[in-house]
């Protein structure tokens, strides 16, 4: 007996992970059909489609965003290795006697407050700049993406470390490390700018039935 | 061939019919986001309009999306078809040919 609905993953793919603000009447023509008699193969290439096309979409909508998110994460490592330690050997002396501030986890929230202070820079500066050239802006939003930001570093940070202990190899470590250091400083930057600065498609007018 | 489309259609023009319309002109399967594209770039010119209707449960509760002719896209319409009748006559290697 065939269904009465839809493989629910990919009505899940199509709901949440296809991007646009309009995929409601697109999601309702595809369950009809569905219902209507055409085959799950068929449901599934229309989700995969309209996935492909939400991503382009986005990234011709936001190409800016990205190339400047990239850009930005290139001078990371200087910014560590030329500011952040030795900021970090300046405030040593001053902390040397309070036990707390030497721990671990202490530290590493300091570090890691340093190395998120970059690509939250970033983001700040990329707003400033948007805010010159186009007046209208939504105060929530752009604050929204203040905290997601480091969320979002703070996760990628943690998946990059699962990573590196997953690769054994030395080489890959390195590799690895060089490549994907700069990753979570990507995502944090580019995520905050999607959220601080979403699309402005126009949602059309209801009409009575 | 969209916007042909929505007039044929006339007032019932959303992503179902629209689709089905096109799939049978075209002969080939149509993929829905693609018509919505297509549709998306066509408002953006101010060429064609659209507008929600109710959410019904047949459709899981989500609204269809009416599409109608804006009277620019009628414009545009009668201009490509004056401009596409006078190359297809001035087209002098089709005369006397055989199909």
């Amino acid at each position: 007996m065939r269904p009465e609905n839809p493989p629910a993953v990919a009505t899940w793919i199509l709901e949440h992970l296809t991007f646009g603000g309009k995929n409601d009447s697109l999601a309702g023509d595809l369950l009809e059909e569905f219902r209507r008699g055409r085959p799950a193969g068929w449901y599934w290439r229309q989700v995969w489609v309209a996935t492909a096309r939400g991503i382009i979409k986005e990234v011709s909508n936001h190409w800016l965003a990205i190339v400047f998110a990239a850009l930005w994460t290139v001078p990371q490592a200087a910014f560590v290795v030329y500011f952040a330690v030795p900021a970090v050997e300046k405030l040593l002396p001053f902390t040397a006697h309070i036990e707390w501030l030497n721990s671990a986890v202490c530290v590493l929230l300091v570090w890691k407050g340093l190395e998120i202070a970059f690509p939250w820079a970033g983001l700040i500066l990329y707003i400033l700049l948007h805010s010159l050239m186009t007046p209208s802006h939504n105060f929530r939003t752009i604050v929204r993406s203040l905290w997601i930001s480091p969320l979002v570093y703070i996760a990628a940070s943690a998946g990059e470390l699962a990573l590196q202990l997953a690769l054994h190899n030395l080489t890959l470590v390195i590799l690895g490390a060089y490549m994907i250091w700069r990753l979570p400083a990507f995502l944090s930057v580019l995520i905050g700018l999607w959220v601080a600065l979403p699309g402005s498609e126009k949602r059309p007018p209801r009409i009575a039935a | 061939m969209v916007i042909l489309t929505l007039i044929y259609l006339g007032e019932d023009a959303y992503g179902v019919p629209i689709s089905r319309e096109l799939e049978q002109r075209l002969k080939r399967e149509v993929s829905v986001a693609g018509v919505y594209a297509a549709l998306e770039r066509l408002e953006a010119k101010g060429l064609i309009a659209s507008s929600l209707g109710d959410p019904t449960p047949e459709r899981g509760g989500k609204a269809k999306r009416y599409f109608r002719v804006t009277k620019q896209g009628l414009q545009e319409v009668h201009a490509t078809r004056q401009v596409l009748t006078k190359l297809w006559r001035g087209l002098p290697g089709l005369k006397g040919e055989r199909v």
